[in-house]
């Protein structure tokens, strides 16, 4: 009757949930609805973000979409996931996300691939070698090849770190080109345009070339002459572009690197003023909180989601750089800790 | 006056006032910007009759529209005056596959919407609804031309009433509406579907 090519444009505009039920509909249907390259695009065309936390000792996950965390009230519906995934009773970390799908860690040194929108997931070949710490690790796709690859490198002895690559689909692990790090990371590798990136104490990115499997440097933004050893640098991924915040204790400024690999690039996106200047957000003894940590920028880019710590207690705000101002975000407090914003993928 | 005294007048005006000309005649052409001939705009602001091109249908039926209605929403309309191979004088656009019915409807939309593009969102959106409120096959037959003619703020609009029209539909209502008489499953997996969820069909 219609025509295919209308058909599938029909589809991909399609919620999540509708597609996957549509898969019953007919064969052809379904072969193209389990089609990955429609899968990406579906992804791309209609996807919400997501945020997806993590709880110490919790196996459950809490996820917020994007819109509910940047809410001013609390956001009514919080879904937990049960992640349905055997032996996972405790506490998991995240490795990365991407295109919807989590690499976790589990506490036996596992590492699985999980998918929040269906509940799919699928264990990874096991690292053999049980003497050998993990360092850090990354998730992440490479364009060349179409796969998705985890990265997990481990201590040998000192000064010396060994990566090992996992291509999803294979079942082994791959040694590369040691780990240039000449100290101990621990944050997982932050994806981005085909790479993962770390960041090394000696201020300056490492980064790995997914599709080349070969490390390089890639030198921090230009902090305009101040005294970098006082700030605090982390590294996010912002606008799927690589983010460096720099938090001292008057403000943080986020650095992005518009173009990926070009130092020249980096650019100041944003400063967040201390939060001081907003007695609102002041405890009841006055204590001031301190931004710990930028989650992601809405959709709209006028505005940031922050957690902070106040009275030992943790707050999300939203910083509007657009108006200059803060209020409260969306999210109730829970003492977890923000995992990764992850896009609905089937 | 003579429309080719008119046309040789104004490309005899000084370039500048055309680029100003130019520049300020930008129209959005389904969603990208297209330049506009400032002729026509001269010629409009002069009371001068709006050009008008013809369009055929399927059953040989000749439409006549505002070239600047097209020319603003379709993208392949624009592109055949662009590229010249549009003749004012003599010829028509044949559409040899959109009939009568819905080349009108198509004219109706293109026409209300660069007539009334000022008007605010819940007029113009109202207008939309009572527009697409045609059976599934005139949504189809709507569909297929506005995808030919690649008019895209038309297919937008036509594709979220698809979906929302289609978002609570149970399987086999979905079956009928797209007029999937096999849906090509053997026996015993179409069984296990509705066993395994039996509230979808």
């Amino acid at each position: 009757m219609l025509p295919f090519e209308l058909i599938i444009e029909i589809l991909t505009r399609l919620p999540l949930t509708t597609l996957l039920r549509f898969r019953s509909v007919c064969k052809s249907w379904n072969s193209l609805i389990t089609d990955p390259s429609f899968a990406l695009n579906h992804l791309h065309a209609t996807s919400t973000r997501r945020l997806i936390f993590t709880r110490p000792a919790d196996p459950y996950f809490t996820d917020y979409s994007l819109s509910s965390a940047f809410a001013s009230t609390s956001a009514a519906a919080t879904r937990l996931f049960p992640s349905a995934v055997p032996g996972s009773h405790f506490h998991h970390s995240i490795v990365g996300s991407c295109n919807g799908l989590l690499c976790l860690f589990t506490v036996s040194r596992n590492l699985l691939l999980w998918n929040p929108s269906t509940g799919k997931f699928r264990n990874l070949p096991s690292l053999e070698d049980q003497r050998f710490s993990v360092v850090t690790s990354g998730f992440g796709y490479d364009h060349v090849t179409h796969s998705y690859k985890v990265v997990v490198v481990l201590y040998i002895k000192n000064h010396e770190f060994d990566s090992r690559v996992h291509t999803l689909g294979s079942d082994s692990w791959r040694r590369i080109q040691h780990f240039p790090l000449s100290s101990t990371a621990c944050c997982p590798g932050r994806f981005v345009s085909g790479m993962l990136n770390w960041l090394d104490k000696n201020r300056f990115i490492v980064s790995l070339d997914l599709a080349l499997e070969s490390y390089r440097r890639i030198s921090l933004p230009d902090f305009g002459g101040n005294n970098t050893d006082e700030f605090e640098l982390t590294l996010e991924v912002f606008k799927n572009s690589l983010c460096v915040l720099s938090c001292c204790s008057h403000f943080t400024d986020v650095w992005i690197m518009k173009d990926y690999g070009i130092a020249e690039s980096w650019t100041k996106l944003l400063c967040v003023p201390d939060l001081i200047y907003y007695p609102e957000f002041l405890g009841f003894d006055f204590n001031v909180p301190r931004a710990t940590r930028a989650i992601c920028i809405s959709d709209e880019d006028d505005e940031i989601l922050l957690e902070l710590w106040l009275d030992m207690e943790q707050k999300f705000v939203v910083y509007n750089f657009s108006d200059d101002s803060f209020r409260p975000a969306g999210i109730e407090k829970f003492g977890g800790r923000v995992a990764s914003e992850v896009c609905e993928n089937y | 006056m003579e429309l080719l005294c008119i046309r040789q007048w104004i490309s005899g005006l000084l370039p500048t006032v055309k680029k100003w000309l130019s520049a300020w005649c930008i129209k959005p052409v389904g969603g990208a910007l297209v330049r506009q001939e400032p002729e026509y705009i001269l010629l409009a602001l002069m009371g001068s009759p709006l050009k008008k091109i013809m369009l055929c249908s399927s059953e040989k039926e000749i439409f006549s529209v505002e070239e600047q209605v097209m020319v603003q929403h379709s993208v392949i309309i624009n592109n055949m005056i662009e590229d010249g191979s549009y003749n004012h004088e003599e010829s028509k656009i044949p559409l040899d596959c959109v009939d009568s019915k819905t080349l009108k409807k198509v004219i109706d939309y293109c026409t209300h919407h660069t007539h009334h593009h000022n008007d605010n969102q819940e007029d113009l959106e109202a207008w939309d609804a009572q527009f697409l409120n045609v059976d599934s096959n005139g949504l189809y037959d709507l569909l297929m031309a506005a995808n030919y003619l690649e008019i895209r703020n038309l297919l937008d609009l036509i594709y979220g009433t698809i979906k929302n029209m289609i978002k609570g539909k149970k399987i086999d209502e979905i079956r009928r509406i797209f007029n999937i008489k096999d849906h090509g499953f053997t026996p015993e997996e179409e069984e296990q579907n509705r066993k395994e969820y039996p509230h979808f069909y």
